[in-house]
This record gives structure tokens, C-alpha cells and sequence, in this order.
């Protein structure tokens, strides 16, 4: 079957199936690795709760806008979830008033990728990116050990993670009503090990990575969430949390739009923006979809906006480059559901003016 | 690359000198370590076509030379293919991609395979093995690799990182999405957080998104396991952590990587 048409019909099963579309290589060049078989990433099922279906686009359908931005939160309510997410990392009882003026001594305020080590808490790392109002914790201890003991599993891992969701909600780290529709996805990280001749070789799971995303209305958000990386002995190894405040009044554990958000019309469907796609990139280049879904996306050089949904795919284009295959780097594409006439909006835009299109040096 | 009899055992050679001669240490990183840096953003029309890139390595390149290393960065049309090939297969690495501390290629790719984006010589890629030997032969500087393309590391094809004689490469088992800014604060993670972790956390997701669209991963290389989980756990860029090239033979590998899949290779 040609590559493209192989492609469109695993992506448009998916949409229809409301998932998202991650179609294999046909074109693995070696099959070296180990036997994987658990295979990232994986949306995962959460059984405590009652979950929405996933919201489908359609012609006719009405979808809410909200406002959201990355807030610039007080620092004492920083340093406030910072503590508490210790505590929850940290698995006992800590006196939040000492973390926290330790805290505010190692916590770096205006460089986002500056990593403090705290004096009441040597074991963990801590880094603040007040850009997008997120915090990342790692205990290193955990991090580097080698001795990993047993692995839980991952059903086990994904009850671990639901345990400290509700930790990290319980204690104001989380808005408990924002991830009570959250979906959640698993990666792993892995370690390997062995000898360039092959006689020696080892890969395994190390961790368990979830990934809660909340959803309005059904519809993910890309910009806010929480990650753990749960070992897979089952201890919190590190996490990381926040991003962009959704505005509006919430009924319950639902968010309805206020101000200037508000409801719209969706003008045409997911299928009609995947061939749109496919009539124009995969005109030049085999297109692989990693993922395609409708998502709330608040773009790279806004930081608050009316943000309506809009279908987002993920793609690698592939083209025989000196008579091999070569991939692009990860394209991410925004299309206007409200609006089909609309361009799609580039998330990795290319250099407005590229460098040195003429030959200067000299060998 | 010539082996070079240890005696002591690396790990605690640093210790000793580390301990000893502080002196000796000082003056040694006042000589500053180098780069080597090439970029493709431009694919369109210069017979290698591909779609047009950001710009990843411009604010790294800031950021090292502001930190007094000293270096060379080239793109599109300066920026060559024979860069990292070896010269006995006709290349120049040995006064380019083998002939500094940390060795970057930004562009596109696929497993152990790198994009240009203007062809020359009649080609647009490098294929490491037989081409790229970095660390050994010559040049025989370079002790870090970052290829920032897709697939490069990907898992199936690590063998084929073997001809390099190195501490360390920073690359993906996917395709990523890698906006400006993040090479560069990569390394800056690396005042703080070792190599691997600082890369694996950096590259996981572009930033302020949580789709874990990347999966990136730390290969490292040491004369044992335990040399190779010491490399891993001790070597920091901007903290000038293990910045002298390899010892060989570093017949280990170890790795560690985010796997999110494996999209688009």
C-alpha cells in the first residue's frame, strides 16, 4: 500500500476511534533492540473515575473558549505548593514554615534553569520557571541509585500515581476540580547497559512517567499539567506541575467561560482538516502523525490569551535524502476548528530570515 | 585511538587531583574548553530538501562564548557535511567536529545519520559509521557530542554510535520538537544537574507544554559499568565536570533516556 494512503487510513481510524493516531515505521532499519514490550507513549485508562468521553470535532458543534495565561503567581504561594510537593516527594510530615525559608533562600527567581539544592532537604532538587508558573522537583538520590529492586508494574505504578495526585490536590499543591477529568499518559525512562562488542547488555524500566493533562469540556490542555516519575519500585522520584490558569466560573467540578471566552461554533470536522493536511504537506514528503487531537494550546509568544480549541497534529515528515530516508524534525500544526478558511497556525516556525545562505568560509 | 595507560582508575585520578592540586586544576580549565557547532535551518531549494528549521544553537553558542569557551559556529551554507567526517574517509573532522571539547549538529536526521541542509561534494548526509569517528583518529578533541535531529540515537541503531570514542552524546530516539532556546538551557542546567539528567529533563517536552512529545536520550561511554555509571553520574558541562576527552578503551556504554515513543523514525 502506498506509504501516505497507510498512514491517512491508521490516522483517520484513529480520529474516528476519538484517540490519537501513532502509526509505526513500516521502515524499522534494524531490529537491535531488546524486546520492548511495553511501548510509550500510552493513553491509559483511570478507573477511579467516571471520565468524559473524549470530545470529538464536528460540523455543528459547539466548543468553549476560555481565557488563560500563564500567571505570575506570588511568591509565598509558590513557595507554599513548592513545600507541600516535598512533603508529598518526601513521603512524611515536614514543617512547611522551615521548607519554605529554605526554599526562598535556594530558589532562584529570574533564571528558570537554575536548580537549587535545599538545605532541609539535601536529597532534592528544585527548579521554578516563573515564565510558565511551573515548578520541577527531583530527588536525586532516587535519580542516580543503580539498585532499583523490583518492579511493581505499571497497573500498580498508575494506583501509586493516582495516590499522590490526590496528595498533591489534598494538600493545594493541585487544583483538585482542574484534574478531575484529567487524561493520563505513561512514558518510561529507561537505562541500559553493555559492552560495544554485544556481549554484555542490559535494558530495563526505571521509572514509570505519568502524565495527568486536565480537560474542559473534554478537551485536553497542552499547557498545564502534572508529570511523576514514579520508580519502579513505586517511590516519586521526581515531578513536575503548573502552567497556564484557565479563567471562568466553575459549576462543580466544570469550568464554564467567563469574560471574554464563551461559546463557538465548530465549521467543519476532523477529517476535513487530516485531508486538508494530507492534500498539502504529504504532497512533498511522507508525513508520519505521532498525534492528532483537539487541544487548548496557548502559543509560545502570548502569554494570556482567548484560547479556543483547535485540531493539533504532531508530524515528522520523511523524504529519501542521497538515497536514504531522513526525518524532519517534529512539526507541530494548530488548525482553526471555528474558522476552516483560516492557515493552520506553525508551532515550531522555521527562522524568519535564515543565517549565511551564501558560501563564506573558506577551507 | 591510542590507549592511554591508566595506572589509577579515572574516577579516582580526579579525586587525587581534584584533592591535591587545586592549583594545577585552575590553570588547566584557564585554557577554557572549545566547541564545534554546525546548524541547518535553511532546506529549501539547495539540493537537500527538507522542511526549514528554527534556529537552536544561536543562544547556545552565546551562552558558552559567555562563559569563556572559544569555538567555531557555522550555518547552512558554511555549515558542511565533511565537518564530521573523518579524514581518512576524506572529511575534516580533524579541524572541525573532532577538533573541540563539545561537537553540535543541529538540523535534520534519522538513526546514526545526520541532514545538511546544502549539498556539497554531492551529498547532504553523513552516516556514521564508516564516516564519523569522533574522538579518535583525527582531530581525536572531542569528548561531547549533541545532535539535535531526529532519530539519531534512536535505540535501534546505538551500535552504530561505536566508532566514536567519547564521553558523552546528547540526542533523541524520535523525532523531537526542539524550540530555540533549549540547547542552551541545557547546559545551563548543567551548573546544577549532571549531563544526563539535565539533558533528558530539558528535551522531554518543548517548554511550557506537557505532551511529552520527545524522547530523549544520554549515551555514555566508560572503560567498565561502573566507569561508565561514574561518567554518567559525574560529568556536568557548564560545572567543568570531566570536560577532558575520553580514556580509552572505553569499551561500556550506559544510557538513559524519556521514552515516549518512537514517532517519526
Amino acid at each position: 500500500m502506498n506509504r501516505t494512503v497507510y498512514i491517512f487510513a491508521i490516522a483517520a481510524v484513529a480520529i474516528f476511534a476519538g484517540g490519537d493516531a501513532t502509526p509505526q515505521s513500516p521502515r524499522g532499519d534494524t531490529a537491535e533492540r531488546p524486546s520492548l514490550e511495553r511501548v510509550a507513549p500510552k493513553m491509559l485508562t483511570r478507573p477511579r473515575i467516571i471520565q468524559q468521553p473524549a470530545a470529538i470535532v464536528r460540523e455543528g458543534v459547539t466548543i468553549a473558549a476560555f481565557e488563560m495565561g500563564w500567571e505570575e503567581a506570588p511568591r509565598q504561594d509558590v513557595l507554599r505548593r513548592i513545600a507541600a510537593a516535598a512533603g508529598v516527594m518526601l513521603g512524611k510530615e515536614i514543617d512547611q514554615q522551615a521548607v519554605m525559608k529554605s526554599f526562598n533562600q535556594a530558589v532562584s527567581w529570574t533564571r528558570s534553569t537554575s536548580w537549587s539544592r535545599l538545605e532541609v532537604a539535601p536529597q532534592l532538587m528544585v527548579r521554578y520557571d516563573a515564565a510558565h508558573d511551573e515548578v520541577r522537583l527531583i530527588n536525586e538520590e532516587l535519580d542516580v541509585a543503580s539498585d532499583l529492586g523490583g518492579d511493581i508494574g505499571e497497573d500498580a505504578a498508575r494506583e501509586v500515581a493516582e495516590k499522590f495526585l490526590d496528595q498533591l490536590t489534598s494538600g493545594g499543591v493541585l487544583d483538585k476540580r482542574l484534574y478531575a477529568q484529567a487524561v493520563l499518559q505513561l512514558g518510561y525512562k529507561r537505562i541500559g547497559s553493555g559492552t560495544r562488542d554485544g556481549k554484555a547488555r542490559s535494558d530495563r524500566i526505571a521509572e514509570y512517567r505519568f502524565t495527568f493533562r486536565p480537560r474542559l469540556e473534554g478537551i485536553e490542555m497542552a499547557n498545564v499539567g502534572v508529570r511523576m516519575g514514579i520508580l519502579a519500585s513505586g517511590e516519586l522520584a521526581s515531578l513536575r506541575f503548573g502552567g497556564v490558569t484557565p479563567k471562568g466560573e466553575w459549576v462543580g467540578d466544570r469550568l464554564r467561560p467567563s469574560g471574554k471566552g464563551g461559546y463557538r461554533e465548530a465549521k467543519t470536522d476532523a477529517n476535513a482538516i487530516m485531508s486538508r493536511l494530507y492534500a498539502t504537506v504529504a504532497r512533498e514528503a511522507s508525513v508520519d502523525v505521532a498525534w492528532s487531537r483537539m487541544m487548548y494550546v496557548v502559543r509560545d509568544d502570548r502569554k494570556e490569551d482567548v484560547v479556543e480549541p483547535m485540531f493539533v497534529v504532531s508530524l515528522t515528515e520523511r523524504r529519501l535524502v542521497d538515497g536514504e530516508w531522513v526525518s524532519s524534525r517534529r512539526k507541530t500544526l494548530a488548525f482553526s476548528v471555528t474558522d476552516p478558511r483560516s492557515p493552520p497556525i506553525d508551532l515550531d516556525p522555521p527562522a524568519a530570515r535564515h543565517e549565511s545562505t551564501q558560501p563564506t568560509r573558506q577551507r | 585511538m591510542l590507549a592511554r595507560p591508566l595506572g589509577i582508575p579515572e574516577m579516582y585520578r580526579v579525586f587525587l587531583i581534584a584533592t591535591i592540586c587545586p592549583i594545577w586544576v585552575t590553570a588547566a580549565l584557564a585554557a577554557g574548553p572549545n566547541y564545534w557547532i554546525d546548524e541547518s535551518t535553511d532546506f529549501t531549494g539547495n539540493a537537500c530538501e527538507n522542511a526549514d528549521l528554527n534556529n537552536v544553537t544561536s543562544s547556545l553558542r552565546s551562552r558558552l562564548d559567555a562563559d569563556g569557551w572559544t569555538g567555531t559556529r557555522w550555518a547552512n551554507a558554511n555549515a558542511w557535511p565533511e565537518d564530521f567526517i573523518e579524514r581518512d574517509f576524506g572529511g575534516i573532522d580533524h579541524v572541525a567536529g573532532d577538533s573541540a571539547t563539545l561537537t553540535v549538529y543541529a538540523g535534520h536526521g534519522n538513526r546514526a545519520r545526520i541532514q545538511f541542509g546544502f549539498q556539497r561534494g554531492g551529498r547532504c548526509t553523513v552516516s556514521f559509521p564508516p564516516s564519523t569517528r569522533l574522538g579518535t583518529q583525527g582531530g581525536d578533541k572531542a569528548a561531547y557530542a549533541m545532535w539535535v535531529t531526529s532519530c539519531t540515537a534512536n535505540l535501534d541503531s546505538l551500535s552504530r554510535h561505536f566508532d566514536q570514542a567519547i564521553r558523552q552524546t546528547f540526542a533523541y530516539h524520535n523525532s523531537p520538537s526542539v524550540k530555540d532556546d533549549q540547547p542552551r538551557d541545557f547546559y545551563e542546567e548543567t551548573d546544577d544537574l549532571r549531563n544526563t539528567r539535565a539533558w533528558i529533563e530539558e528535551m522531554e517536552d518543548r517548554p511550557g507544554w506537557f505532551t511529552g512529545d520527545n524522547s530523549p536520550i544520554a549515551l555514555t561511554f566508560g572503560l567498565s559499568q561502573s566507569h561508565c555509571d561514574w561518567v554518567q553520574n559525574t560529568a556536568k558541562l557548564r560545572a567543568r565536570s570531566l570536560l577532558s576527552d575520553a580514556p580509552a578503551p572505553d569499551t561500556w556504554y550506559c544510557y538513559t533516556m524519556f521514552d515516549h515513543g518512537q514517532s517519526g523514525c
